[in-house]
């Protein structure tokens, strides 16, 4: 109890307090910019940390991450350019509300989702952290296969209504997902020679193509086109959602924070998987599951609250254990080395103000980026009424840019727009990009745990059935198989009656 | 083109893809060849069910809207000349004049409008970028 209330002390100094509102700031910023993700902020800040006291350190980091994952929400919404993987499955509700002209909507109900997400993940890595890090170890390969292909069916389910060009779209970026170095024998893999293919496709110039830079040519190609549906389309008056609506989505929040607390948990899962599962749990218990995809403010909760909820469960086995379960805590880990903090549970004994600081500060920064989120949402809003043919540019200039700041070379920007020309067709062809980039990245974690559980099970498939949490989970994929197929028998019959 | 037409043209030729994808992981050493041959397979099925799907007679979806291709076209050449310009002439100086040209001749802006807009924009990418996150962004490879 002392060491929480001197904790509470250290956070709500004036120079911990200025600190953790310019992290929110520009993680908020970097967030809501194409290319320019919560690994990169955090890692950018890193050397600005080197002269800092430990405490404020980490409260620059916290406050960088947990505000760059809601960031992605902004842009995703008004103008469907998702800033990082973690808002795809934002945009597929949001996008739809702000070209209705409820942006304002929309962004409100992004921001209370993140905050309730965040809140609650926070909430959970104070109060359980030690033992649900024992759950993530009890993970073997065979477990996270199986997770991996849960993941898929669930992507391929949520993102078009017609499943077949959700599969088709899969499949080609699981084979794009082989490309590179192959890490168990060393063979190259439909690479022709490029050095730049050796680590295979990269994957945030894929997901700026198909996303940002595909929505400036749809923003600058047709003549008079914008975000807003109609030309002169007003904007339907309110920034925030209405109680009824937070009411109706309060199951949604709860849920998909659960759901976004535990996927966080496993290393490698990721924020998008733990979305798109929340997304598609949303919709399957939604009274009114055809309005997903459409523009459905519960959608926009589901994913975002889940989102969110993954940046304080993803830090849960790399305190407790030492372990980063993604490439941002694999970067938080670095600034805790620099401090002289080594991740484990030595954190909560040796260094206890300090980490239980930086979880107060993650609590405080996620209320810091709601209240300027509703504050700045009626006015960003106003982005939408902007002229395609002017937003559409620059677009692509910050999405090319952000490219090409990632690993400074041309080779991805030009992959970015080739995938943007890829992506504007696909859009127009009614063939959704979300599982393409889905497969992307669960590809890799699907090939590398497939293989390993083929070796040490010798080539017997049935050890995704013999472990108990394999087992689980493989009745997780055939309930996510079964239900729409149930879903649309039981519809067909109500309709013959 | 109707939707079905187009659905036949992809699945041709994503399906001659994931073919290539799995003759070619056939032939690799080990078992460096099993995930593309099953990834391939999973698109090739995926093709086949939406080439007999678009043979079906169902109700023709919607086709899409008409594609303005000149404005298309003249969007891809300026994305083509700043990708050129950016890497010969410089990120500074491909900037301005990408958005000048496409703020006056596809967002119809006036040039003074469409000037301000250019200079100021890329003033700040300057600012976001380089001064604030240290990006080496291309510079002038004519100059050296």
């Amino acid at each position: 109890m002392d060491v929480l209330l001197t904790a509470f002390g250290n956070v709500l100094t004036p120079m911990a307090l200025l600190t953790l509102f310019l992290g929110t700031l520009a993680g908020m910023t970097i967030g809501s910019l194409p290319g320019l993700s919560s690994t990169m902020g955090v890692a950018l800040c890193i050397p600005i940390t080197f002269n800092m006291p430990p405490d404020l350190a980490l409260i620059l980091l916290g406050a960088v991450y947990v505000s760059s994952v809601y960031g992605g929400s902004v842009t995703a919404i008004l103008l469907r350019t998702p800033g990082t993987d973690a808002s795809i499955a934002t945009a597929l509700d949001g996008y739809p509300l702000a070209k209705a002209g409820r942006g304002g909507e929309a962004l409100g109900m992004a921001t209370l989702a993140s905050l309730f997400g965040g809140l609650f993940s926070v909430v959970v890595l104070m109060a359980i952290a030690p033992p649900l890090s024992t759950v993530a170890l009890a993970f073997g390969p065979q477990e996270y296969t199986v997770l991996a292909i849960f993941g898929l069916v669930t992507i391929v389910g949520v993102a078009s209504d017609r499943p077949l060009k959700g599969v088709l779209s899969a499949g080609v970026g699981l084979v794009m997902a082989c490309v590179g170095l192959d890490a168990f024998t060393g063979v190259q893999r439909f690479t022709f020679g490029q050095g730049e293919l050796f680590e295979g496709v990269p994957l945030l110039p894929v997901l700026i193509g198909l996303f940002s830079v595909s929505q400036a040519f749809n923003l600058c190609v047709p003549e008079g086109g914008g975000v807003l549906a109609e030309k002169g389309q007003p904007l339907k008056g309110r920034g925030l959602p209405l109680w009824r609506d937070i009411r109706r989505c309060s199951r949604t929040l709860l849920r998909s924070s659960v759901i976004g607390s535990v996927v966080g948990i496993l290393p490698g899962a990721g924020t998008s998987i733990a979305s798109f599962i929340s997304y598609n749990e949303a919709r399957r218990h939604s009274p009114a599951p055809d309005g997903f995809g459409k523009g459905e403010l519960e959608g926009v909760a589901a994913s975002e609250s889940a989102n969110n909820a993954v940046t304080g469960g993803t830090l849960i086995p790399t305190l407790t254990l030492g372990i980063p379960g993604n490439a941002v805590t694999a970067v938080f880990v670095g600034g805790l080395t620099i401090h002289g903090m080594i991740p484990g549970p030595s954190l909560f004994t040796d260094h206890a103000e300090t980490t239980y600081t930086l979880i107060l500060s993650l609590l405080l920064a996620n209320v810091l980026f709601a209240a300027l989120g509703l504050w700045l949402c009626r006015y960003l809003v106003v982005v939408t009424r902007v002229p395609g043919a002017v937003l559409g540019p620059m677009i692509l200039v910050f999405s090319m840019i952000g490219t090409y700041a990632l690993r400074n070379e041309m080779f991805d920007v030009w992959l970015a727009v080739a995938f943007g020309v890829v992506g504007f067709f696909m859009e127009r062809w009614r063939y959704p990009a979300a599982p393409l980039v889905i497969a992307l990245i669960l590809g890799p974690i699907l090939e590398v745990n497939f293989r390993r559980s083929m070796q040490i099970s010798h080539w017997d498939l049935s050890t995704f059935f013999t472990r108990p949490l394999s087992m689980t989970l493989c009745l997780l994929v055939v309930l996510a198989l079964a239900y729409p197929l149930w879903n649309q028998w039981r519809r067909r019959r109500s309709a013959a009656h | 083109m109707s939707i079905d037409a187009i659905d036949r043209c992809v699945a041709v030729l994503v399906g001659g893809f994931c073919a290539a994808a799995i003759v070619t992981g056939l032939g690799m050493r080990g078992d460096a060849g099993i995930f593309p041959v099953i990834a391939g397979t999973l698109g090739l099925l995926s093709c086949a069910g939406i080439a007999l799907g678009s043979l079906r007679g169902r109700a023709p979806d919607e086709p899409p809207a008409a594609l303005p291709w000149r404005r298309f076209l003249c969007w891809c050449l300026c994305v083509l000349g700043l990708l050129g310009l950016m890497v010969t002439v410089g990120t500074f100086v491909a900037l301005p004049l990408f958005l000048l040209a496409s703020l006056r001749w596809l967002g119809r802006l006036r040039w003074p409008a469409a000037l301000v807009i250019a200079v100021a924009f890329s003033a700040l990418i300057y600012v976001v970028f380089v001064y604030l996150l240290s990006v080496p962004l291309p510079t002038n490879r004519l100059m050296g």
